[in-house]
This record gives C-alpha cells, structure tokens and sequence, in this order.
C-alpha cells in the first residue's frame, strides 16, 4: 500500500507539472500575440486614414473579380 | 505587419498645421455643424409649414423608414450626416416615430463602409477572409440589433419612452438649459442670420426652407468629412495610448476604447475601418475585434447629442429625443445581444461565414454588399409604394 500511494503522489506531482507546463506556455503565447498586438499599435498612423481608402479598395475589388470572371 | 504596404495605399497623414490651428478649425466646423442643423430645422419648419407629418406620409411604414435610412447611409457613407439631418428634421416636425427607423437604418447602413475597406485586401485570401469578417461582423450585429429592437420598438416603444424621459432632463423647451440662458441660440444666431439672409431674396417661405435645407445638408456633409479628417491627424496618438492600453483587458476595455476613440475622431467609419487592416494581419482577432466595434456604436451617437444641443424653442426636447434614441438603441443592442450569451455568438457566427463564402467566391461579396445595402432597401420601398 505505501508504494501505490507512493506512485500515485509521483502521477499527480507529473500531472500538476504538466499542467503548470501547460499554463506558462498559454502565459507565453498571450505575451506573444499581446506584444504583436503593441507592435501592431505603434504603426496607428499607417492604419488611421484607412477609411479613405474607400475608392481603391473597391476598384481593387472589382480588377480582381474581373480577372476572376475571365479565368472562368 | 505585411499588409502594409499592399492593403493600404493612403499614406499616413503627418500634421501639416499647429494644434492651435487644428483645434480652432475643429470648434469652427462644430460651429458649422450645429448652425447647418439648425438651418435644416428651420428650412423644415419653413417648406412644410405643420404638414411635415403628411409630407412624410410614405415613411409612416417603419421598414420603409428603416430601408431609407439604410440605403440612405450607404450611399452618403456617413452615420454622424444621415442623423444629423434627421436631428434637424426633427427639429422641423418630422414625426419621432418615423424618425426612429430612420435612425436604426443609418446604423446598418454604416456599416458599408468598413466591408468596402476590407475589399482591399482581396490579393490575400486568408488577410481577406479576415478582414472581411472584422467588417461585417458590424453590419451583422447592427442587423440582428434591429432584427430584435424594431419590433420591440413597434410593440412597447422603450427606446421612444426612455429618450422622451430623460430628454426632458437634458433641454428644455428654450434648447439645452443652462441656468434659463439659452448659450447656443445666443451663439448660433449669427450663423442662422447669414443663412436666412442667403435665403431671404427666395420667393416664398416653402422655397426659402427648400434653400436652408439643402444648403444645411450640404454644410454637414462638408464638415462631417473636414471635421474627421482633421480630427484623425490631430488624435491618431491619443487613440494609439487608448488602443494600447486595452490590450489584455477583455471586452469592456475593448468597447470603451471603441467607443472613446470613436468620440475623438467624431466618426465610427474611421474607427471601423481602422480596426480592418488590423484584424486582417492577424495579429487582431475576431473576438477582440467585436467588442471594439460595438463601442464604435456608442461613440458615434456624440454627433446626433451635439447636433441636437444646436435646436432651440419647443422642438428642442424632440430633437434631443431622438439623438437620445439613437444612443439608447445602441446601448440596449449591446445590452440584449453582447450579455446575453446565445445571442452573443451570432453576429461573429454570421461574419465567419460570411467571409468563408467571400473568400471562395467574389460574387457572394458583390451579392451581399448590392443585396443587403441598395437591392432590397429598394425593393422593399417599391413594394410598399405600390
């Protein structure tokens, strides 16, 4: 009996690492993808005259949906 | 980042101008705002004498309303004009229960423009389907809100009655009240002299309200699109410490950013399209993206609340009322469709499939922007009209 409780301490000691593992990478990889995000935000001023692009976004469209129509 | 330089041919626009020079052109054009809203107000009153109601008879149908609200919106491709003129109108005697479709139809039909943003990044298949679903993720929203509050409106009217209480709070019958001095009639009479001096040579008053109304309408379409633009130069570093800080800090930040940043550039179509290229590098998802543009919905509702401060004398409680409706409308859409959860998932359920069909075929883009934004507003109308 004291081995088995023994080997049950030891799996649940792997478990618990596992799930700490587990966490620091969710920890990491939000870090990650919050850090891409601040670096994104630093360029705002490229991104903020966006809506003007109205006219060239939809003669882009329409370019790319005639080449589409002609490959057809 | 690769999106760019391929995604975004406007360049960023560096302040040419002083602050100082920016902000004065900035109170000028609010000026200008609220005397061209006062403008249509009394063009209104003028042109239809206390007919504004039989005028407007063809709109008493709500979904007609609510269609030429839409149509009207996307074709204009500003909200803060659209309810800004309906303020004026209002203002004129435009019943508020054929005013409140109208507004909801603006809401949708601003949409338009951030879907037409995302159509830039079509060379991209995947840039673009994501794009794509942060655009349309707010005309799916401001579509269900309408879906569940146009009927409740019909029904029990809560937007109707909640505006009308509070409004009377917020003006009086002599405009917005402070201390019994009515400040804006006093500031905007000089403005309201030069326009009815413009109009006075007018043979009679139906022609000289025609003439206001027109020249108001073209006033708030010129400063709306000034107002933005010079806004956009001289806030883009405020709205990047407010964006930066939400980050991290779930979906209440997320909508307040949304909206504060909305408030500061006066237009939700900037800060909508502004979120596109974002969400189509990647680096911004969906979910972060939805709470953003629901705030954009809260922000925008600041221009119809000032546009209503420009209306003095017994109409000035209905024009509040209605700017009251137009934010209540969105606060009770966020309310109903973001807290409760099985309503929550729809919108961005709507705009991944969406954008799944538009990445496989242009032609569903073509089919859902001309359908939902010109075809059927039109033909519903023609239909009622028969």
């Amino acid at each position: 009996m004291p081995v088995n409780k023994h080997r049950e301490t030891e799996n649940r000691i792997r478990e618990l690492r596992q799930s700490i593992d587990e966490l620091e990478q969710q920890l990491l990889d939000t870090r990650k993808a919050e850090n891409a995000q601040h670096e994104t935000l630093d360029h705002l001023d490229e991104y903020i005259n966006a809506v003007d692009t109205k006219v060239s976004s939809l003669k882009l469209f329409w370019s790319e949906l005639k080449r589409e129509w002609a490959s057809l | 980042m690769s999106s760019h330089a391929t995604s975004l041919p406007a360049d960023a626009e560096k302040p040419a101008t002083s602050p100082w020079l920016s902000w004065a052109l900035v109170i000028t054009l609010i000026y200008l705002l609220l005397a061209a809203v006062g403008a249509i107000g009394d063009g209104f009153k003028m042109a239809t004498g206390n007919n504004a109601k039989e005028l407007f008879a063809f709109a008493t149908n709500p979904f007609v309303g609510l269609m030429i609200g839409l149509a009207a919106t996307a074709l204009i491709q500003s909200s803060s004009t659209v309810t800004s003129i309906i303020v004026g109108m209002v203002a004129g005697g435009l019943p508020i229960t054929i005013a409140i479709p109208l507004i909801m139809g603006a809401n949708i039909g601003t949409s338009l423009t951030s879907t037409i943003v995302s159509l830039g990044h079509v060379r991209n298949g995947e840039e673009f389907r994501r794009a794509f679903s942060a655009a349309t993720v707010h005309d799916a929203f401001n579509i269900v809100a309408v879906a569940i509050l146009l009927p409740l409106e019909l029904a029990f009217s809560p937007l109707r009655h909640t505006a009308e209480a509070l409004a009377g709070f917020v003006a009086s019958d002599t405009g917005v009240d402070m201390k019994s001095i009515n400040i804006m009639k006093m500031v905007l009479s000089p403005a309201s002299d030069v326009l009815n001096g413009a109009v006075s040579w007018m043979p009679g008053k139906i022609w000289m309200g025609v003439a206001l109304i027109i020249i108001g309408i073209a006033m708030i379409l010129f400063v709306v699109s000034a107002i933005g633009k010079v806004l956009r130069t001289v806030m883009v570093g405020k709205a990047k410490d407010i964006m930066h800080r939400s980050i991290g800090r779930g979906p209440i930040s997320g909508m307040a950013s949304g909206a504060a940043i909305t408030v500061l550039v006066q237009s939700s179509s900037t800060t909508t399209s502004l979120i596109v290229p974002l969400a189509g590098t990647g680096v911004f998802s969906l979910k972060q993206v939805y709470p953003f543009t629901l705030g954009t919905n809260i922000g925008t509702c600041i221009t119809a609340l000032l546009a209503a401060t420009a209306i003095s004398g017994p109409t000035a409680i209905l024009a509040m009322q209605i700017a009251l409706v137009h934010l209540f409308f969105n606060i009770f859409g966020i309310a109903i469709i973001y807290i409760l959860p099985f309503l929550r998932g729809i919108p961005p359920a709507i705009a991944t499939k969406l954008a799944e069909l538009a990445q496989r075929n242009k032609l569903y883009v073509v089919a859902y922007m001309g359908g939902v934004f010109f075809a059927l507003p039109l033909l519903m109308i023609g239909i009622t009209q028969l």
